[in-house]
């Protein structure tokens, strides 16, 4: 047997008291990104919005990788399922400003150099309003300013990849761009497509759980 | 201090992206501004862009069905009109970029009528305009032409541009029929194309008569045979409607077109025809047409001339666009550009 398969040994036995401790960790994830309602024929335009959305972990396991040099800590990839409530808007200059809400399941692979991908699934609720001067007809063939705007219940999709800096540092920060396609209900009996860029930064709290 | 970095860092980005659609700038002396006009649960957008200090008014009906008028804007020839005019653009209900929920139930002709008297109170009440003139195209020509047959309504109006007006759906359909296959039969003899014009002719052998459902693939052919746009289309100078959401627009056209129903029920494409009540029309109009048109081919614009109840003096007659199809006021900008702006001169 070889020194180093010995040393590997022992490292692994080391984890192997270490790891169920080191993964008792609780994490709340808070992020804002600049939301760009995407539109393209010949060219590519954004139409600016926000979102805000926390994310509630409900399920992680962790994969524990070993370190290559002895004596260096251990490392893991995270494995997690989030539940994700979001707020946000976007604007489209004189047709709609739209506020939606909604929330989020996703799941998100981190790799041990803090690289992380999220797929997640979308439900929500989307108001528009109209944003130009809106004038109702009257039976009396006069009109009057009114204020008006569409309800529609909204379903979609997106996947954002970002740099988790929580992972490899004490800083509690992750960036993350990612795209993303809603589509909403009714529009004249149709669904229609709201695809979208979204760049932002997240505030990620980890915290280890109490030890017994 | 680092969290700081990162807040201005994503500020920076929402300023970039803010910057990224362009907002149309009035030029000096003229207006462009965008409402929305609402008929019970209808709501419509519209734009009127031209010069500022004229009380004639031009509104655009546009086409489709189901189309946009704000897409009609691109045209070198309607923004060269407001140069002169206040030109109102809007999308018809569930048309273009309406946003709302139009259903099937909402779309039967007489109220598409009922929104253009909307837009025409609109026009003269908060726009200015006293002398009104309508500008439709292909379907909006017929629905001009429905909205005019009605002598009362002429009474707003200074005067009518019909534009490749489907003012006679079911008798521009056989005349477009023909077309395509006399068209296929050309192309089959000079070897060109020759099994998708087989194809074709198959089709419409299989289809005396098209309605509704034919509508989509029947267009597909008419612009294989370039019947739509025959000649080259000029770049526009304005980008068009800001906030315009391409994929609305298509959703509604493939809604609203094939849905449109008359007063009785009956489908547009199968029903609508002006011919016994275009004697009503007795105000001065003007009837542009591309003499390359396969879609409402240039037999109905004689047709139209003949039966307006406008006397001869009043009544115009322009299908010398030779280089035009459907879209004259694409094809042919500056022709399109003097007549309308002769007649609308003389009327005004």
């Amino acid at each position: 047997m070889s020194l180093s398969l010995v040393q590997a040994q022992d490292i692994n036995k080391v984890y192997g008291d270490y790891q169920p401790e080191e993964a008792k960790t609780s994490k709340m994830i808070f992020s804002i990104a600049a939301h760009g309602d995407m539109e393209w024929s010949d060219k590519i335009v954004l139409y600016p919005g926000a979102v805000f959305d926390a994310s509630l972990r409900i399920w992680h396991k962790d994969k524990w990788k070993s370190p290559k040099i002895p004596g260096k800590d251990s490392k893991f990839m995270e494995r997690e399922l989030y539940v994700k409530p979001f707020v946000g808007f976007h604007v489209r200059p004189h047709f709609h400003t739209a506020i939606f809400a909604g929330g989020e399941l996703a799941f998100r692979l981190t790799t041990v150099s803090g690289i992380y991908g999220e797929l997640a699934l979308t439900t929500g609720y989307m108001h528009t309003k109209y944003n130009d001067p809106v004038y109702e007809w009257q039976p009396d063939g006069s009109f009057k300013k009114v204020r008006a705007g569409e309800p529609h219940v909204m379903i979609g999709g997106n996947f954002t990849a970002g740099f988790d800096l929580s992972k490899i540092s004490g800083a509690p920060i992750a960036l993350f761009a990612g795209l993303g396609l809603n589509q909403t209900y009714p529009n004249n009996t149709q669904w229609t497509k709201y695809p979208y860029l979204r760049v932002g930064t997240s505030v990620v709290l980890r915290k280890e759980k109490a030890k017994k | 201090m680092p969290r700081f970095k990162y807040i201005a860092i994503l500020l920076g980005i929402i300023t970039l992206l803010s910057s990224c659609y362009k907002e149309p700038v009035a030029k000096s002396g003229q207006i462009d501004e965008f409402y929305f006009v609402k008929n019970g649960k209808v709501v419509l957008p519209l734009r009127v862009v031209g010069k500022a200090s004229s009380n004639t008014v031009i509104i655009v009906l546009h086409g489709g069905p189901g189309g946009s008028a704000f897409q009609m804007r691109l045209a070198t020839s309607m923004q060269n009109l407001e140069k002169n005019y206040k030109v109102v653009y809007f999308d018809q209900r569930g048309s273009g970029i309406t946003q709302g929920n139009v259903t099937a139930d909402d779309l039967y002709v007489d109220k598409f009528a009922e929104d253009v008297d909307m837009v025409i109170d609109f026009t003269k009440q908060q726009l200015g305009g006293s002398s009104i003139f309508l500008l439709g195209t292909s379907w909006g020509g017929g629905l001009g032409t429905y909205y005019l047959t009605d002598p009362e309504r002429q009474a707003d109006i200074k005067g009518f541009i019909a534009v490749s007006a489907a003012y006679d759906i079911p008798g521009a359909f056989i005349l477009s029929r023909q077309f395509v296959l006399n068209y296929a039969n050309q192309q089959i003899a000079a070897d060109s194309g020759k099994t998708y014009w087989q194809n074709a002719i198959k089709y419409y052998e299989a289809r005396p008569t098209l309605n509704e459902n034919d509508y989509f693939e029947h267009a597909q052919y008419v612009n294989r045979a370039k019947g739509i746009l025959w000649g080259k289309i000029p770049s526009a100078e304005d980008p068009g409607y800001p906030g315009f959401k391409l994929e609305m627009y298509l959703e509604n056209f493939n809604f609203t077109s094939l849905n449109i129903r008359m007063p009785n029920g009956d489908n547009i494409f199968s029903a609508f025809t002006n011919n016994p009540n275009m004697g009503n029309i007795t105000l001065p109009t003007l009837i542009i047409w591309g003499a390359r048109d396969g879609l409402t081919p240039v037999a109905l614009a004689d047709g139209m001339y003949n039966l307006l109840g406008t006397p001869p003096a009043h009544k115009r007659l322009r299908k010398d666009y030779l280089q035009s199809a459907h879209t004259p006021f694409v094809e042919e900008p500056t022709k399109f550009l003097n007549d309308v702006r002769n007649f609308v001169e003389t009327y005004q």
